[in-house]
């Protein structure tokens, strides 16, 4: 990948845009490793559903058995594509919004290349049987522990890049991007201090491991996409953002609230855990109202722009996604939901959609506005337009289906004359459909890698004649 | 103005209450969990697991078993579990039955039936069958979804007799056998040691039992049906 990259020639003003051109190198590789791990991921996910239609589909290599499958598919997402691709989001927007090159363009790539050799080594322990046992949380100790590194590597650059900016003022986009750095550093040395290197007792290792996860997916992912939003909505929609003070209020009650959580009701931890979880859960309502009120006030009136660029189009569908999941999850938080919903698909549909809806989504639209602006180069529109198409599509037909055969399993559970199997039969059909939502977004990820990959060749190729010439 | 050290230390904070509340709330109150006994009977709960145990929870934690089985039983209240019986009568998962797992395996959803109580109602042969034939008539699981696990067994002649372990399988060649290998055999013997039927103090022996039980049962039933008890 870095072969295709172009040399990060800070000085070549001939080429792209200004402050923006000195993050090229590291930008393109991080967005291309996120998408490969991401395809990777989607691939995953792919074999794993296929295994619903057929127990036996490549049983005979213990490599690929479901679980395992299913393990890779998870790390490689969140680790491999939406920590990477954060990362080059926020570096680009601190550059972007801070008027100012990337601090060190180089040390950038090669954290990114070290991170990417953890991953890479994570997810072959994962597929080998090394797996933590800790879902979401399954590289094993030798590949986080490097993982981490490079990624508080990357976390300081950016920083930095942060701190040298020309302009003072800053910005929610700003705040949620920072804060998400910050808080995946910690979360994630807490779980490697207490769930890998010296394990706690017990269910005390289930309360960290619950936290963790929650806290990756809500607050570590959440305010990346959240940063995306407050930056592109307003931007592209050529409109300030309604109130600074209502995205201030919602951001630390989003920081207090989405912080808490994750502890199914029922857990079997001491019953004030689970209630707090579902207590902060509860009340991200209010940062969720507050957020929605202040872009909707925003775009008031100018619904129709939403639709005129892609980059805009992917931050908005992104924003639905968020408030969709978002509401999901505090609905299903309340004992009386969670009694039917746990350990359902409805959970599993909760957190596809906040992954590879929600988040996924505002990075690609992050990214086809940010990558012309770093290379001068425009991606095929045709690609854009498949890449939308394919992953809304795909997302949203395995999200409906696993939502619905969640529920149908959670009723259908609940009462015991039917048999588990019964109960199965009936989810299946939801499972089934959802592979073909599955088989979406590996087409939709396809043609987004390519259209990178095409881009970053393009740009290595024209650097190459400017040498010549 | 310049927000940064602001937000750095509010952020900071806020990551800090859910901390205590999370990691540090739970490790002062449960992290120092000693063995307790069981009631009425007074034995040792819960046991560490050694040898082919242990070595079974390697394979299930490698093999991601947890992706598909949970490993808990809820209250009436929170789930319709007791309902179903994957639990003794009245007696759901606490913190106390998984003192000595590393990791613990809780798991998040439940493709296939809750296993906490699976060592209670399955023996070892029956899981060996469900590991390499899920959908055998005996089981009476024709629609399993679970993959069945091969490499886990393997296929021999017959030389010296049929093996004792060998699986009871009539779709197979004659003069062939299928014998677990000794990882399967781990597994099984770690499913089969999943049972959360003693009562402890936590959750106490319902009222009406109490008469019958006392001293009478062994504090972990070797039978296959704790859901009648």
């Amino acid at each position: 990948m870095n072969a295709t990259s172009t040399h990060p020639s800070n000085t070549r003003a001939d080429i792209a845009v200004g402050m923006e051109s000195s993050c090229r190198l590291p930008l393109l590789v991080l967005f291309i490793s996120a998408l490969s791990w991401l395809l990777l991921a989607t691939l995953f996910g792919l074999i794993a559903s296929l295994k619903f239609h057929m127990p036996q589909f490549l049983a005979d290599c213990p490599n690929l058995t479901y679980g395992r499958v299913v393990a890779a598919q998870t790390d490689c997402a969140l680790y491999g594509f939406a920590l990477q691709a954060g990362i080059a989001f926020v570096t680009w927007l601190f550059v972007r919004m801070g008027r100012t090159p990337v601090a060190s363009p180089l040390v950038l790539t090669i954290a990114a290349s070290f991170y990417n050799f953890a991953v890479t080594i994570g997810i072959v322990g994962v597929l080998s049987g090394d797996s933590t046992g800790f879902q979401g949380f399954e590289m094993p100790q030798y590949a986080a522990w490097t993982m981490w590194i490079s990624f508080i590597v990357m976390a300081i650059v950016a920083v930095l890049t942060y701190s040298n900016r020309d302009e003072q003022n800053t910005y929610p986009a700003q705040w949620f991007g920072f804060s998400a750095l910050f808080w995946f550093a910690w979360i994630c040395a807490t779980a490697l201090l207490l769930l890998l290197f010296k394990p706690v007792r017990g269910v005390v290792q289930s309360s960290v491991h619950w936290w963790y996860v929650h806290n990756l997916h809500s607050i570590v992912l959440g305010f990346v996409g959240l940063s995306s939003i407050f930056y592109f909505i307003p931007k592209l929609i050529g409109r300030p953002l309604f109130s600074r003070q209502l995205a201030l209020f919602a951001f630390w009650t989003l920081a207090l609230f989405g912080s808490f959580g994750g502890i199914p009701n029922g857990a079997p931890l001491p019953a004030w855990i689970p209630a707090m979880s579902t207590v902060g859960i509860v009340m991200t309502i209010i940062p969720v109202v507050a957020i929605v009120m202040n872009l909707w006030n925003t775009v008031r009136g100018q619904h129709q722009r939403l639709d005129s660029t892609w980059p805009l189009k992917f931050t908005y569908v992104g924003l639905m996604f968020w408030v969709i999941a978002s509401v999901q999850l505090i609905v299903g938080a309340f004992p009386t939901v969670s009694y039917l919903t746990d350990f359902t698909w409805f959970t599993v549909a909760q957190k596809n959609l906040w992954v590879y809806g929600f988040f996924a989504l505002t990075m690609f639209g992050a990214m086809y506005h940010l990558i012309p602006r770093i290379t001068g180069l425009e991606p095929s529109a045709k690609l854009v337009s498949a890449h939308f198409w394919l992953t809304f599509v795909g997302i949203l037909l395995s999200y409906i289906s696993l939502l619905v055969g969640g529920i149908a399993q959670g009723y259908l559970l609940n009462d015991a004359h039917n048999s588990f199997l019964q109960v199965l039969s009936a989810e299946l059909v939801g499972i089934r459909v959802s592979t073909l939502g599955d088989l979406l977004l590996v087409l939709g990820t396809i043609a987004g890698l390519l259209n990178i990959v095409l881009l970053a060749v393009r740009a290595a190729s024209r650097e190459l004649k400017i040498v010549n010439a | 103005m310049n927000f940064g050290p602001f937000v750095f230390i509010g952020v900071f904070c806020t990551m800090v209450i859910s901390w205590l509340t999370f990691v540090f709330g739970p490790q002062v109150q449960i992290g120092g969990l000693q063995q307790s006994s069981t009631v009425p009977n007074g034995d040792v709960y819960p046991v560490y697991r050694t040898g082919a145990q242990k070595h079974g929870a390697e394979l299930y934690r490698a093999n991601n078993c947890a992706a598909c089985h949970t490993q808990q039983v809820r209250p009436a209240n929170l789930g319709p579990d007791l309902m179903r019986n994957w639990g003794a009568r009245n007696r759901y998962s606490v913190a106390e039955d998984y003192l000595y797992n590393y990791p613990v395996m809780l798991g998040t959803q439940r493709v296939g039936p809750d296993l906490a109580n699976a060592g209670a109602r399955l023996d070892e042969r029956t899981i060996l069958l469900k590991l390499y034939y899920p959908r055998h008539p005996q089981l009476r699981a024709q629609n399993s979804v679970m993959p069945p696990y091969p490499f886990l067994f393997k296929k021999q002649k017959i030389t010296h007799g049929r093996s004792p372990d060998a699986l009871p399988l009539d779709n197979i060649e004659s003069g062939f056998q299928v014998v677990p290998t000794e990882d399967a055999q781990d597994l099984a013997a770690y499913v089969a040691s999943l049972r959360q039927t003693s009562y402890i103090f936590e959750v106490p022996p319902p009222p009406a039992e109490k008469p019958v039980t006392m001293h009478s049962t062994s504090a972990t039933p070797a039978s296959n049906t704790p859901a009648a008890k």
